[in-house]
């Protein structure tokens, strides 16, 4: 379970990385696509810091950090109202037993 | 994309090309301009390749930490449900097959039990139920039926920080079950105990693993700079 915090720098590391990707791109793909760079760019932006965000999402299953809005989190109150279904489930399940 | 239409512009007006026209084909390589472009196009291979490496190993960490969360919540529904279920199987019966009056009485206090200390758990690991442990998200609680008055009174003079109020209907569960089997409520032999006390701690173990997986995560406060930077 340590595994998961081997690497604090990794989140720094990953949005440097791709934030200067991305910032080069325009530089980097007008020589061979010309004005056309600006969908090359737009996909990249699209595709790489999309990624990025996935993986912050992911990165805060509880939502507490609230990067995002309307991101992937578990959805507890479901999840309450699920184990409360369970704590009377058994119970009503059980209440009369055909072996007499 | 605007930053990179500017840099078009400016590419155009380097290489006297008109800015109002849309060219089908790629710049003239010979030219300066472009030629040290290249260059810069060398260096963005070697980093693609990096940043893709990087990116794909990075997402497949978050996520097994998002997965690992989520089972361990699914695992605590399921030990609280299987403490349930094993109650509700080994309490003593009326000779028609239903509950005894205590029975009845003892699998609605334990059931209650189990649903106030999942409540408290998550309050104490989400921002969003944070409120429910405070003394006025107590007395709310009391106030709906999910808590006795007596009980509520316990957990507001309670020596313990807010964050562990969980622990005391964890303890409550387990203290009330080892009464019925003193009162000749629940089957009081060896193997039952056993396993009541083995799924209390599984409980116990995978509630406890939430907390070690949130807390051993890596830190996002870059994140959020760069999302504001991005949104100013």
């Amino acid at each position: 379970m340590r595994s998961h915090g081997e690497a604090p720098c990794l989140v720094q590391f990953v949005q440097i990385l791709v934030d200067s990707f991305v910032v080069v791109s325009p530089l980097a793909l007008y020589p061979s696509l010309g004005d056309y760079s600006v969908v090359g760019v737009g996909l990249i932006t699209l595709f790489f810091t999309g990624v990025n965000s996935l993986a912050k999402i992911f990165l805060d299953p509880l939502n507490n950090s609230a990067i995002y809005e309307n991101s992937i989190y578990f959805d507890l109150g479901v999840m309450i109202r699920e184990a409360n279904g369970d704590s009377t489930k058994w119970r009503k399940a059980g209440k009369i037993s055909p072996f007499t | 994309m605007v930053g990179c239409a500017v840099f078009i512009v400016y590419a155009k007006l380097s290489t006297d090309q008109s800015i109002y026209t849309l060219e089908l084909l790629p710049p003239d390589k010979d030219l300066p301009f472009i030629r040290n472009l290249s260059e810069i196009k060398v260096i963005w291979e070697l980093q693609k390749t990096l940043t893709t490496f990087v990116l794909t190993f990075f997402v497949n960490r978050c996520f097994n930490l998002w997965d690992s969360v989520y089972r361990s919540a699914r695992e605590v529904q399921g030990k609280i449900s299987g403490f349930n279920l094993l109650l509700a199987t080994n309490v003593v019966r009326n000779q028609d097959g239903t509950h005894t009056t205590e029975s009845e009485q003892f699998l609605e206090e334990v059931g209650q039990c189990t649903r106030l200390f999942h409540i408290l758990f998550w309050a104490s690991k989400t921002k969003r139920f944070s409120s429910l442990m405070s003394d006025e998200g107590l007395k709310r609680m009391e106030s709906r039926g999910l808590m006795s008055s007596n009980q509520l009174k316990i957990l507001l003079t309670m020596d313990i920080p807010n964050e562990q109020l969980h622990s005391a209907p964890l303890e409550w569960m387990m203290i009330r079950t080892n009464q019925a089997m003193d009162e000749n409520v629940l089957l009081a032999d060896n193997a039952t105990k056993s396993a009541l006390l083995r799924e209390f701690m599984s409980l116990r173990n995978a509630y406890a693993n939430i907390g070690n997986l949130i807390e051993g995560r890596m830190p996002l406060a870059y994140g959020k700079i760069i999302v504001l930077y991005l949104q100013v």
